[in-house]
């Protein structure tokens, strides 16, 4: 026989005709792509709707001509102090950041220190606290005045204080200690999986260790650098926090709290100018994040730095392992330990500025912070509302785009890709700004309202989420689905029984990691509340404006305990999915 | 059980023509193999068979119903088409238990507890691990959760089965094993089965047919008994076992028994032929390492030296070096020791050696 009989049988004899086009059509619509199309429309709209508000009020509202906003823009007083001292901080940010994480890299990846594992996990704590946290603490550490490193060294015997955290130095030393962690994890990451063997045929060849070094290790970790220090440059280009608690008490404005008290917060407001001015900033950061991006997704060359070979070799330190771990202490000292004290401290103390501290000491203000006549108790409150529905809301929002993104075609997921990223050039207060213009007039006046608020942190946290769900989805095999379909399951069945209860991990951390940063909100918050729709950042913020120190510092470890609750909660409810899955 | 069958399909993915003018009917309650080295389309003709893709023309076929047909956009998903599917993943879901897994697709059809129960129970003493039900695939053995995706797959009785390589992750011995018990397994069960294997060895022991596919397209289908005796093209006789080609020309033919002349070599060759071969053409004369027979210099044949030995145990692999430039390759039993450099005459035996026509390939593609 071979191939004529076994070819098929012919056309004509088709038993049965396909059933008529709207049979097909019918079940082409299956529910899951409704939610896919709803879920793409929500996107759309909670990303374009402000931006093109953002626009319009950057370069068409209607009460002034636009020769006159920008008449009016140029002759801003300040404004050219704000942006040259926003420049000083980011060139001044950018080598400390490094010249702090890069040892400890060094430190973590290659060394015998002891500890290694502890240093690790210290090294990274600062994304727990955030840098309004840690401007506050070290504003009670090194204020002029009453910082508590300046009395104790008034009480040793010195006249002058010896530090001004309310300074350029200041600002650019507390925000390269938050930045730092940033440099850390991204550099660590390429370090660790270096091949060692790409070394190892290095020195085989002749090359010493230092060309070596030079050759070899700093050309392959290049992206991750580069990478890093963008990061580092656009989180200083956005930060509020530390700029709005170290340096406007003091009159040193940056582009972001310039826009807060020199536009929004100004009588009358500026909106045109705050338009203006957020447009500018998003237009930088997205320069900056198109440069990562075409370094991240350019060179397939450093692909080398990848999961197979064996770990890199470990440097035996001798006696210098105890420098080593000096360094590593010194760096948990600034970042960790001296702030978590000052906090801890100022919380119990009756007396701000006082010594000697043991008669001082007094639990009261725990209970008088949470006082309802103060708005502490709303803002709590008001911050967990935002925190739990933005998250849970965004999560949901993220999970279905993140499954769109995996199994639509190519076009469909680089268009829900790039639209997704957008809110990245967005830094909390461009987002504020468009919020506010989009959201303070009909045809959706939500001004006033937790609303307004809850629509800013979805946006401005999208892409992290989808982020984290789009990874979550793409680390399972299609055939899991696959199969799932041929046992004569539908698409809503699958994505239920099978997808969800393997991804409920990842949808966790990312609930998580949402929730901690909707908590802490600040940057964006300050622009949008109103007396009753404010935030525990907000209250923070205005309470130190009071110098209400002992409060600032009591809410500060309430979001601080919250934080640690929530990821312990997490890693609990995921441990427990773990062993339900495999027991 | 129904038959498969495909009409006209092709598939492109961008550029690349995965699939490319497929037409083939697989008989019910046969086990068919197609087979192709990677990238060749079988994969992909798996997926549009069991409605993971679409194809972008084309018919499919369940018996008599119509499943998928390109030109009016209709495709029946594959939650609907009734089939059984075991993945070269295995794909058993990390967070159900084995008896939960094979469970699955009867859950899907609301079969009453108690059925299902006794369905999960049956499947799983079929593939001998009835012991296993409240285990988690991730305690098992690669043979084993293979087992136990089989088992899922055949639990709630498809007409269909398709295999996507099923046994490429397994090692040899497991591999050998797990063969023997799917031919019986379908002995038993009697559905009809698509194998899709890049492994010709597999393909020929499981499978009564063996469809081999190449660059999207078709190459041959038949026995593979048929396949590996009578090629349809060079490919073929290429892919399946090892074999010397010759640039061949038909000089004369009776039924299918023929001779041919080959450059350098004086007298024509015996060789076996197609029926349908017409006489005249020129083609290709296979010849399978084990056809050749080696004797000392001077004993008739076509003479050459041999170019080095390979002691296999049971057989010796010789090269020869043929006078007029061609170097073949040589399988022999081990009656006599050879050594680098004798000068010796070879032979073919007429059998085994088959003339494939250059015009029945295109012969071939448009049936």
């Amino acid at each position: 026989m071979s191939s004529s009989d076994s070819v098929s049988a012919p056309l004509s004899a088709r038993p049965t005709g396909p059933p008529p086009r709207w049979v097909g059509l019918l079940q082409r619509i299956d529910p899951a792509a409704i939610i896919i199309a709803a879920a793409t429309a929500t996107l759309c709209f909670l990303v374009f709707y402000p931006l093109l508000w953002l626009f319009y009020g950057s370069f068409a509202y209607g009460e002034l001509p636009l020769p006159e906003v920008f008449a009016q823009f140029w002759n801003l007083p300040g404004l050219d102090r704000a942006f040259q001292n926003t420049l000083w901080l980011v060139c001044g940010t950018l080598p400390l950041s490094f010249l702090f994480a890069l040892p400890l890299v060094w430190i973590t990846a290659r060394t015998d220190t002891p500890l290694k594992g502890m240093i690790e996990i210290a090294a990274i704590m600062p994304f727990i606290t955030p840098p309004l946290i840690g401007a506050v603490a070290w504003a009670l550490l090194a204020a002029p005045r009453t910082g508590l490193l300046n009395v104790v060294a008034r009480e040793v015997g010195s006249t002058a204080p010896v530090l001004n955290i309310y300074s350029m130095s200041g600002l650019i030393f507390v925000m390269s200690l938050y930045l730092s962690p940033y440099v850390f994890v991204t550099v660590q990451a390429v370090m660790q999986r270096m091949d060692a063997s790409l070394e190892e045929a290095s020195l085989i060849s002749g090359a010493s260790m230092a060309h070596t070094v030079r050759n070899i290790v700093v050309p392959l970790s290049m992206p991750a650098l580069l990478s890093a220090g963008i990061l580092v440059v656009t989180r200083s280009l956005e930060e509020f926090a530390i700029p709005g608690i170290l340096g406007a008490p003091t009159g040193i404005y940056t582009i972001t709290t310039y826009i807060y008290y020199q536009a929004i917060s100004y009588v009358p407001p500026r909106y045109e100018v705050a338009a203006l001015l957020a447009s500018g900033l998003m237009a930088l950061t997205a320069i900056f994040l198109g440069i990562q991006s075409r370094i991240l997704g350019r060179d397939r060359r450093f692909t080398t730095v990848s999961g197979k070979g064996h770990p890199p070799r470990v440097i035996r330190l001798g006696r210098w392992r105890y420098a080593t771990l000096a360094y590593a202490l010194a760096y948990i000292g600034l970042t960790v330990a001296l702030p978590s004290l000052v906090l801890v401290y100022a919380a119990f103390i009756s007396e701000w500025g006082a010594l000697p501290f043991p008669s001082n000491l007094s639990f009261g203000k725990l209970v008088s912070t949470f006082d309802p006549a103060l708005s502490v108790r709303s803002g709590l409150i008001n911050s967990l509302i935002l925190a739990v529905s933005g998250a849970s809301l965004a999560t949901l929002l993220t999970l279905i785009i993140g499954y769109a993104i995996n199994k639509g075609s190519p076009p469909v997921r680089n268009t829900l890709d790039f639209i997704s990223a957008i809110p990245l050039t967005m830094p909390g207060p461009v987002i504020a700004v468009a919020v506010l213009w989009a959201y303070l007039r009909e045809p959706i006046a939500l001004y006033g309202t937790l609303w307004i608020l809850l629509i800013a942190y979805i946006t401005h946290y999208l892409p992290y989420g989808v982020r984290a769900m789009s990874s979550s989805f793409r680390q399972l095999s299609p055939d899991l689905e696959h199969a799932a379909a041929v046992c004569g399951a539908g698409r809503i069945a699958q994505v239920r029984q099978i997808l969800l209860p393997l991804i409920r991990p990842g949808i966790l951390a990312g609930w998580m990691l949402m929730f901690i940063s909707m908590i802490r909100e600040l940057s964006s918050s300050i622009f949008l509340f109103v007396p009753g729709t404010e935030t525990t950042a907000v209250t923070m913020l205005e309470l130190w404006q009071e110098a209400r120190f002992s409060e600032v510092a009591i809410l500060s470890l309430t979001l601080i305990f919250i934080s640690v609750c929530v990821v312990m909660l997490v890693r609990w409810m995921s441990g427990a999915a773990y062993l339900s899955s495999h027991r | 059980m129904p038959s498969v069958r495909l009409d006209g399909l092709r598939k492109q993915f961008g550029n690349v023509v995965a699939i490319d003018g497929v037409s083939i009917e697989f008989r019910d309650g046969e086990m068919a193999s197609v087979l192709g080295p990677s990238g060749c389309g079988k994969t992909t003709t798996l997926n549009v068979i069991a409605g993971f893709t679409d194809p972008d023309e084309g018919l499919i076929h369940f018996g008599e119903h119509l499943v998928a047909d390109a030109a009016r956009g209709f495709a029946v998903p594959p939650n609907r088409r009734n089939l059984g599917m075991v993945f070269q993943s295995y794909a058993l879901w990390p967070h159900l238990s084995v008896a939960e897994n094979v469970a699955y697709g009867l859950k899907m059809r609301n079969v009453s507890r108690v059925a299902r129960d006794e369905a999960v129970k049956r499947s799983l003493r079929r593939v001998k691990l009835e012991h296993c039900g409240d285990r988690f695939p991730h305690e098992l053995s690669g043979g084993q959760q293979q087992r136990i995706a089989l088992a899922r797959a055949i639990a709630y009785s498809p007409q269909i089965l398709l295999f996507d390589e099923p046994l490429s992750n397994l090692d040899a011995q497991l591999r050998d094993e797990m063969r023997l018990e799917l031919k019986e397994l379908h002995r038993e069960i009697g559905v009809t089965a698509i194998y899709v294997t890049h492994d010709q060895a597999e393909a020929m022991s499981l499978s009564a047919r063996i469809v081999v596919m190449w660059a999207g397209k078709i190459l041959q289908s038949g026995s593979p008994r048929e396949l590996y005796e009578e090629p349809a093209d060079v490919r073929v006789a290429q892919f399946l076992g090892r074999t010397n080609v010759f640039e061949a020309r038909l000089v004369d033919k009776q039924s299918t028994l023929a001779q041919v002349s080959i450059d350098g070599v004086d007298e024509p060759l015996r060789c076996r032929v197609s029926a349908t071969t017409l006489p005249n053409t020129s083609g290709t004369l296979s010849v399978r390492p084990e056809a050749v027979s080696v004797r000392p210099a001077g004993t008739g044949g076509v003479s050459g030296r041999v170019s080095s030995t390979m002691y296999l145990g049971n057989l010796s692999q010789l090269q020869i070096r043929l006078d007029f430039g061609k170097t073949i390759e040589v399988l022999e039993l081990n009656r006599r020791t050879w050594t680098i450099g004798d000068a010796v005459s070879v032979t073919f035996d007429p059998e085994q050696c088959f003339f494939i026509s250059r015009g029945r390939e295109i012969q071939q593609a448009t049936p």
